[in-house]
């Protein structure tokens, strides 16, 4: 093996822990914001119904890219200081909010109507029918996408690397540049970039599986 | 100040009408891709469908980002060198293409078992079943699935800033790193992208409409 393999792959390494890292608090911010949509969507309120509706439309109609670029250089121009990382990840959140929220959303209008009419008809509360009828079922039907968008998710933490952050994608340019002046002069970016595709393969192909094992199980 | 907004916008228009460009070339490139390979799938040849699920799987669990700078940045190591046109529309078409191929299967398999058994037992060949029946009838069931597709490409035409080819967010942020206009340049880039995702769900929601045949499928 030759001698630029063992440090690219500890580099490499670092790399995937910033990107793991992002997905991860992405995925939380993207559930919080995604939670409130639905529940917007389920208001009586027409305003609500309305805010909740323009949100989801407004970040799914612009590329997620966009939206990062625009959180990175608006949170300067309001006063706020924050590294790329941070920009980033409320970027990459906002826009996951929208997706995640349009899948809790359709989970819960799929629960049809008679179900809450037949819990209310058994004397039980609007909260107590939310609670134990509608929320179990909307689960169910929920959990597969949710999974699928956290593919999503991982697969768009890659595009904090434009703005700057080591991530997976990040830490490979910064190898592949160095080795380029370096020794023979020979990049190896074919073996880098591929080394990254394959790692995000297993991460994403695993997260597939893992959703359509979910929706065999939790079949009613 | 005015007349900045002016020069402003149209750079940003001139960044869309590119966009556009390497969208549409790549939008047409994946349904011709996904039309081929799908209907390969729903027949069922035996190697080439092993191909082409390893195909669709490894272009759907990596980032498209990675994707393009394997294209851009590795590939002049063995010789293959694209200019960032050629590349965008290239990443565009075969990234569109894998998720296209799984629409197209899903519809060609959506299709009515019986109206292929009926036009077999009329004594049309399997081949003309497919083309006369199967077809007409899927590209119909498709045309959902397919415009979703079509329009994440359009959006993700943002990614190609990286490869430095001169579409909207490229121009957007060059203006931005230029003049400061975060608000505005960032506004008016997202507001394009917004109104041609609203023309393009619209579109497919008028020719669904058009090409409904009275009781097959779902019209809404």
């Amino acid at each position: 093996m030759s001698n630029w393999v063992w440090p690219v792959t500890l580099y490499l390494g670092k790399g995937l822990l910033v990107t793991l890292w992002i997905s991860l608090l992405t995925v939380i911010l993207a559930t919080m914001l995604g939670l409130l949509i639905a529940a917007l969507s389920q208001s009586t309120l027409t305003f609500a119904r309305f805010v909740g509706r323009l949100y989801v439309e407004l970040f799914r109609g612009v590329p997620s890219l966009m939206i990062l670029l625009f959180v990175f250089f608006a949170l300067p121009q309001i006063g706020l200081r924050t590294g790329p990382l941070t920009a980033a990840i409320i970027g990459l959140g906002l826009w996951g909010g929208a997706n995640i929220g349009e899948v809790f959303r359709g989970a819960l209008d799929s629960i049809p109507h008679r179900q809450e009419q037949g819990a209310r008809a058994l004397g039980l509360s609007a909260t107590e029918a939310l609670v134990f009828v509608i929320l179990p079922q909307a689960f169910r039907r929920a959990l597969p996408p949710y999974v699928g968008q956290l593919t999503v998710l991982v697969q768009a933490s890659a595009l904090t690397s434009v703005v700057g952050v080591s991530d997976l994608l990040g830490s490979a340019r910064q190898m592949i540049e160095r080795l380029a002046y370096v020794g023979t002069g020979d990049s190896h970016a074919i073996e880098i970039y591929l080394g990254v595709l394959s790692i995000f393969f297993v991460i994403c192909y695993a997260l597939t599986g893992l959703a359509s094992m979910i929706e065999r199980r939790l079949r009613v | 100040m005015q007349n900045d907004l002016m020069k402003e916008a149209t750079e940003l228009l001139a960044g869309l009408g590119n966009s556009l460009l390497i969208s549409a070339i790549g939008i047409a490139l994946g349904i011709g891709i996904g039309l081929v390979l799908g209907a390969i799938r729903y027949a069922r040849i035996p190697i080439a469908n092993i191909a082409i699920v390893g195909f669709v799987n490894a272009f759907r669990c990596t980032p498209l980002l990675v994707q393009i700078f394997l294209l851009f940045y590795a590939l002049p190591d063995i010789g293959i060198r694209l200019t960032p046109f050629e590349t965008s529309w290239l990443a565009l078409a075969l990234w569109g293409g894998a998720y296209q191929t799984e629409v197209f299967r899903a519809a060609f398999e959506a299709v009515p078992k019986g109206e292929v058994t009926a036009a077999r037992a009329l004594g049309l060949p399997a081949f003309q079943t497919f083309l006369d029946v199967t077809l007409p009838i899927a590209l119909r069931m498709a045309i959902t699935g397919t415009t979703t597709t079509a329009i994440t490409q359009f959006r993700s035409s943002s990614f190609m800033i990286v490869v430095g080819y001169q579409e909207l967010t490229y121009v957007a942020n060059r203006i931005v790193s230029d003049t400061f206009k975060v608000f505005e340049t960032f506004g008016i880039a997202c507001l394009m992208y917004l109104l041609v995702c609203s023309i393009l769900s619209a579109l497919s929601r008028t020719f669904e409409r058009r090409l409904a045949i009275p009781g097959l499928g779902v019209v809404k």
